[in-house]
This record gives C-alpha cells, structure tokens and sequence, in this order.
C-alpha cells in the first residue's frame, strides 16, 4: 500500500499541477479587451484609460 | 459571401475555445474531486481505518443501529443505555441526515454487492462528502464571477485546513455533509436569483431540507439568505426574481425543516426563526408597493404612500410591541443558549458552565487563522474588492456572506469552518481576477512577439505590432482594431504555447474603431506575476498537505508519540473499553466524565450515566460532584445511579495533557452550579487547582484525586506527575470505597469498582451516627432503618 510520504508527494504534485491547468484555462479561455469596451467594465479598465 | 465566410470565421474559433475550456473544466474538476479526496485519506494510512474523537461514534453507533433495524426503528428509538436511569430519545434529538446519508450509502454499494463494511463507509463519507463540496464551490463562485473563478475556489476548498480538520477520513461528523449542504443551498439560492426559475427555489428548499437534517448550523442559512434579501431591497436591487428566491424559500424550507424530529416546532416558534418570518413580510410588502407604483400615476402613488405609511406604522408598533414582550418574557430571549453565545461571546462562560468548558466553543486565536486558512488570510480582502468590481446580487450574497462568518469565526473556534468556504470563494474570485489580466496580457502580447520572429508576415501594421509589444501605459497605440485581428489571425506560434495556438485563430471582431488600445500590462511583468502567483499556491498547497498529515490527521483514540527509541503507540483507550467488554455484564453500569460517554457506549457497549449530548446540566453536575466529593459521598452518589464501574482518564504517567485531573476544574464548576455545597474556592490554593503537597484538603480528599493517583507513587518511588510537573501531595492512600479493577498499560485509563456495603453482623449493636446524610444531590435508594451507615 503507498506510504504517507508517497501519498504527501502525490498530494503536493497534484495540487500544484491543478493550479497551473486554472491558470492554463484562464489563458485558453481569455480574449481581448479594448479601452473602448469600458462602458460595462471594472476599475481596472479606468485605471489602464487613465495612465495615459 | 466574403461576409458570411468572415463571420463563420469569428464564430468558429470562439466555439472552439469555449469547447477546449469546457473539455478543461471538467478535466480540472475532476482532478479536485481526487484531491480532495485523497488529501484527507493521510490517517488513515498513518494510523488506520478507524472513526476518530467522540461525536463520530455515536454517530456511527446510530448509523450501526440503522442498518440493522431500519428507518422506522430507528426514528422510534429510546436509547436505555445513555444518560442512565433517564434514557435518551435519540430519534428526536438526533440530527439524521449523516446517519441517513452513511446508511443510504451503505445500502447502495451493497446492492451493487460491493460488500462494505458499516464502519468503512462512516470513515470515508467525510472524504466523499468534501469532493462533493469542492464542486459545489465551483458551482457557487460560477454563479457569482464565471468559470475561472469557480475552479479556482473549488482547488482552494478542496485543501483548507480547516475544512480538512472535521473531514478526514474517520471524521464522521455532522459537518462532513453538512458544509456540502451548506454551500450547495447558498447555490442553488443564487442561481435562482440569477435566472428566477422557480424549479431551482424548488431546488434551493429541498436543499436546505437536507441541511437542516444535518446540522444545527442551518440557522445561519435562515438568518444569512434573509438578512441578503433585506440589503437587497434597502440597495434598491428588488426585482421578480428576488421574490422567487426567497418566498418560495420560506415556506418550503419551514415546512420541510418542521418535518425533521430534533426541530420540530422549533421552526417557527424560536427566535432564531423569526427574521426570515419577519421578511417574508417585508419584501410582500416591498412588492405590494412596486405593483401599486406601477399601477397609479406618481401624485396619486405619494397620497397612496402617505396613508399607508401612517396606519401602517401605528399597526406595526402594536406588533413589535406583542412581539417583544412575548420574546422578553423568556429568559434567553427566546434564543436557545449555544446561539445565545455567538451574539453575546461571553453569555456562556456567564451562565452555562457546560457550553464554556468544550473547547471547540472557545474564541480562536489568532495564529490559528493563519493555520486555517493561510494564504487566503490576505487574499480575502482583495476578493471582497473584486466583487464590488461590479456588484451583482450573487457577489453582495458572499460579501454579506464572509463578513458574518468571520465575526462567528471570531467568537468560537469550531465555526472557522462556516467561514472556510467563504474565504475560498472571496480568495477564488481574487486569484481568477489576478489570473485573467495576466493571461490575457501574455496571451496577446506574445502572440505578437513570436510573430516578430516569423518571416513572411508583413503587413503594413508590422511598426503598430512592435509598438503593442513596447506596451506600457503610458503609450498610446494608434492602431485599428482591424489591423490587429490580422496580426494575430496569421500568427503561428512556437510550440511553448502547447495547445494554445489554436488560439490565435481568433478573431476579435467587435470594431473598427481608431485609437483603440488593447488593455494589458507589461509582457514581462506578466510572466513574473503569474510565476509568483504560482509560487504563492505552491506555499499554499505545501502548507495544507503538511497540516492534512501532521496536525489533522491524529485519531485521538490512538496516541503516538516519536522517542530515541523510535514510535509509541498509545492504544490505552481501546484497550480499557475492550476490558470493558469482556469483563463485565452487559447491564453494568459505568460512570465517567462526560467526554467519554459516546466512547464507552460504542466500543464497550455499555450503559453510560453521562455522555457528550450534555442535553441534562443536572445529571451532570451530578457526576462532576460525585467526582469532587469525598470518597464516601462519591460512593453514595454513584450507588444511588447503580453504577457499578468508574472510569477516569489520568496522563500523569506520560504526559498525555487532556486527563481528567486537567478538566476537574470544570466538574467542580458545573457541580458546584448545581449543588451549592461544593464550592470552588475549597479546591483553590492562590487561585490554582494543584496536586501538590500545597493543595488544599478538599481537592487531596477527592474523588478524583484519589482514583487518579492510587498507587501512582509505586511506579516511580515520587509521584512525579509529568502533566502537572510537579510530585503529588497524597502519595500514600488506601481506597475504602472503590477498588481498582483495571489500569491499563500507560495508565491512561483507570477503572474501579464500587465495593459492595458490608454486611451488618447479627448480634452486635453499634451506636449508629445520628447525623443527617450530607449528600443533597440524591436520595439513597437503600432501604435501610434509621440513618446506620454500613461502613462504620
């Protein structure tokens, strides 16, 4: 049967794998966004329009 | 034609990104669902597969029951063998939904002839249980901020400490099921406001059914989801939907919570009821009032207002004022005690001895957050912010949502757990927001930096591209947005993106407008974040898989402790209930301190006086004043309760802290609040309890004392005891009362027998002692003449 360090490896590999596929989705899944589109957006976007 | 290949061009790539991502989701979700599974699954490989602490086995001792008798035995059960002679009616005081969860599970994989034992289902229900909660995590923040955000909290739940601490495996508590309860109602909750569906309010109440069965934290949902409703009508967010989120809410969620046992009429006649009643009311009078606005022209909507509001204040006086008197008549308010304790922290250490003496109830400290919760301490704050960025219904939900848990995670310890959740949704919406503009800043600027590097690729845009890649915000990029499609429509980039090429196939086709400038940050500066956000979760996930197999995982019935000499085991518990078991009858009765309670009827399956429901303060003050008396008023105590055996806990021979020497104090406080003549100052020397040479007689005349240190001085010559640090003051006594008939190995636990009465010898008369039996607490049962105490 696996071992507690084996499963605590498995656990660390696992955990830090999953993280970089959400950062891997985030990248697939993110488009564009233009200073023009900043009707509905955030503060964020006031803040890139703002530091010209 | 040039159009529609044009637009099927757009269409397409954005399908296939949104496939790819689904494809993803699910893939990451699934892997959360092993995580969390798996995480918790370090005790049983350290130690075994055994149910842990106290409350888990009375509940698997239920659950053992259910499966042998059925749900109608067991909804009619009167316990005989707990809190004897009173008996416990365990059908209506007990919360059924993890026992009716374990056994339905059990049932299932028997059908299925996968033959589990009853105890293996009860150790991993709790694992289980915690995949399911990760999900149910991603589907609530999905609801509040999208898909990223959702996988970001459900990874984050699925390793917090301090969710992990009440649901490893052979953690089989309420809370095990009842957190999935929890945040699946607050979702489906959610996404009734968000689509106004009456099938998921339908949803949402047998949810909340469910965790009612559960746990009597579902209070906080019927105090939470109302106090939501009014702050949305008081920010003006009142809307159809809103109305379809909380009515139906009510009514079924009453009904249905009535129907379980241990509420009962308890869920419309307690005070902790009574703000989703009071409502109810409101927002029916919220939509009365819309409807009117829209029916009446605005000068006859004001007359209309005016006279309302008039009679109805006068009207609604007159209630408040019924209503207070009737709650102030009751002396908690109407509140029961535990809830009582949340609003006022120190009403329990005021007033009820038994509620400030368990641990769990204490306040936390402040070490213990960063324990908890770690990482997520300082990314809470930055998530709270991300939901005002806008604020939605759903995101004013978990702002309401984190900031009342946090202050119940304030007052007692065992409630970091509600707040848990919450941290990893606020954390989640933070990280997803952090992630989203680095992505997308590495995304279209690398693209364009690798199309630097491919030949071929001119276009009379190439000078704005170089200009995109120098991008910082202080730049203004003068460019169509139609040149940039172009850009990145024709790049192909290097393999380092892996499956992310596809990408670049996609089309922005929103404008052509001029002077438009994609809003990322500095390439660089991107992939330093991100790399540091990555090593941020690396700290995160180290830190939790290390608390998950150090600090979480002991079993507390086995003990282990590492010396030069490699591991020992501490096995004395189960070792005293299995003497237990075999060496006495069955009907034998067996007195200790309440914490071993469910312990003792589980393992030893014997009839116990006290046990860890503490549902009768009197009972135990009765114990806890057996143990504090003398040993000939002990006697007495304990022999008017038949019982026939005494257990204590003693750690003085190992070290083991949490003894009964360690909680005598509260034994003598609850006694002493109940009988008056054991009075706490009698066991203080300087305001200390000790069991040195310096302790006052009481305390050295005790019960307790005595059948925690017979003979101890025997093994060492001193009586070090190595929990007090200190050598005891008694070393050399003789037991009158009681004999030792038990001791186990490391003499954690020690049980005694009651000795019979002497038989009176015939002929002989001996001049009995007129004086009056001192115990007040019970009434012999002997039916002796006169007052003759057999023992002189």
């Amino acid at each position: 049967m696996i071992d507690d360090q084996d499963l605590g490896f498995l656990a660390n590999l696992l955990g830090i794998s999953i993280y970089v596929l959400v950062i891997t989705y985030h990248y697939i899944i993110a488009d564009q966004k233009y200073e023009g589109n900043c009707e509905n957006q955030n503060y964020v976007c006031f803040l890139f329009t703002e530091m010209d | 034609m040039a159009t529609s290949l044009e637009s099927t061009n757009v269409v397409k790539p954005d399908i296939l990104r949104n496939a790819i991502g689904n494809v993803l989701s699910l893939f990451i979700l699934l892997l959360i669902g092993i995580l969390a599974f798996s995480i918790r699954l370090f005790s049983v490989i350290k130690y075994e597969s055994v149910i842990h602490e106290f409350d888990p086995y009375f509940n698997y001792r239920v659950t053992q029951f259910l499966i042998k008798n059925g749900i109608y035995d067991f909804w009619n059960w009167f316990d005989d063998r707990t809190w004897y002679p009173l008996g416990r009616v365990i059908g209506g005081t007990v919360y059924p939904g993890l026992t009716l969860t374990a056994g339905s599970l059990w049932r299932i994989f028997n059908s299925l002839n996968i033959p589990l034992s009853v105890e293996t289902v009860c150790v991993f229900t709790a694992p289980i249980f915690s995949a399911f909660a990760s999900w149910a995590a991603y589907l609530l923040t999905k609801e509040v901020k999208g898909t990223g955000a959702g996988l970001t909290a459900a990874i984050l739940l699925a390793m917090v400490p301090s969710y992990i601490s009440r649901s490893v495996a052979g953690s089989y508590d309420n809370e095990a099921v009842a957190i999935f309860a929890l945040i699946f109602t607050f979702y489906l909750y959610l996404k009734t406001l968000n689509t106004g569906s009456l099938f998921y309010a339908t949803l949402n109440s047998l949810s909340y059914f469910y965790m009612v069965c559960s746990w009597g934290g579902y209070t906080f949902i019927i105090n939470l989801i109302p106090m939501h409703v009014l702050l949305c009508i008081a920010t003006g967010r009142y809307s159809s939907r809103l109305y379809i989120a909380y009515a139906p809410f009510v009514v079924l969620g009453t009904l249905l919570a009535s129907l379980v046992p241990v509420v009962g009429f308890n869920a419309v006649m307690t005070s902790e009821h009574f703000a989703s009643f009071l409502v109810f009311i409101i927002i029916h009078v919220v939509a009365l009032v819309y409807h009117i606005k829209g029916i009446l022209s605005p000068k006859m909507f004001k007359v209309a207002v005016t006279l309302v509001v008039s009679i109805g204040m006068v009207v609604c006086f007159a209630v408040i004022a019924v209503l207070i008197a009737l709650v102030a008549s009751s002396p908690t308010k109407g509140w029961s005690g535990r809830s009582l304790s949340l609003l006022d922290p120190t009403y329990a250490s005021k007033y009820i001895p038994i509620i400030a003496s368990v641990s769990e109830h204490q306040p936390p400290t402040w070490p213990s957050y960063f324990m908890d919760i770690n990482v997520l301490a300082f990314l809470v704050p930055a998530g709270i912010i991300a939901c005002f960025l806008p604020i939605t219904d759903a995101s004013s939900f978990v702002v309401l949502y984190i900031v009342t848990s946090v202050y119940f995670s304030g007052v007692m310890v065992r409630l970091m757990l509600v707040f848990a959740p919450a941290a990893c949704i606020m954390s989640g919406i933070a990280l997803s927001e952090a992630f989203d503009v680095l992505t997308r800043s590495i995304k279209f600027q690398l693209a364009d930096i690798l199309g630097d590097s491919h030949s071929g690729v001119g276009d009379a845009a190439s000078n704005s591209r170089n200009g995109v890649v120098q991008n910082d915000v202080s730049k203004v990029n003068k460019q169509s947005v139609g040149d940039k499609n172009e850009d990145t429509s024709k790049e192909r980039p290097s393999r380092k993106n892996r499956k992310k090429e596809k990408e670049n196939m996609e089309k922005v086709s929103i404008k052509s407008r001029i002077e438009k400038r994609l809003l990322v940050l500095p390439f660089e500066t991107s992939i330093i974040a991100v790399f540091l956000l990555v090593l941020l979760g690396g700290f995160y996930v180290i830190h939790c898989v290390w608390a998950a197999a150090e600090a979480y995982s002991a079993p507390s019935i086995v003990l282990t402790s590492h010396s030069h000499d490699g591991l020992h085991v501490f096995d004395d518990f189960r070792e005293a209930y299995a003497w237990l078991s075999h060496n006495t009858e069955v009907d034998d009765k067996v007195a200790s301190w309440w914490d071993y309670g469910y312990q003792t009827t589980a393992m030893a399956n014997r009839t116990v006086i006290v046990d860890n429901n503490t549902w009768n303060n009197t009972h135990i003050a009765t114990v806890g004043t057996a143990m504090s008396s003398p040993e000939k008023a002990g006697w007495e105590i304990f022999n008017s309760l038949d019982v026939k055996y005494v257990l204590v806990v003693f750690g003085g021979l190992v070290g083991y802290p949490s003894d009964d020497i360690n909680k005598f104090l509260w034994m003598v406080r609850i006694g002493g609040g109940v009988f008056p003549h054991i009075k706490e100052p009698d066991y203080l020397r300087d305001g200390q309890y000790r069991i040195d040479a310096q302790a006052t007689p009481t305390m050295l005349n005790s019960l307790m004392y005595k059948l925690s240190y017979f003979r101890f001085v025997e093994t060492d010559g001193k009586g070090y005891d190595r929990v007090r640090r200190t050598e005891i003051g008694k070393k050399h006594f003789k037991l009158t009362h009681f004999e030792e008939v038990f001791t186990t190995h490391h003499w954690m636990v020690r049980i005694y027998k009651l000795k019979s009465p002497k038989n009176r010898i015939r002929g002989k008369s001996k001049k009995s002692k007129s004086t009056p039996k001192a115990s007040s607490s019970t009434s012999s049962k002997r039916a002796s003449t006169g007052k003759r105490n057999p023992w002189h």
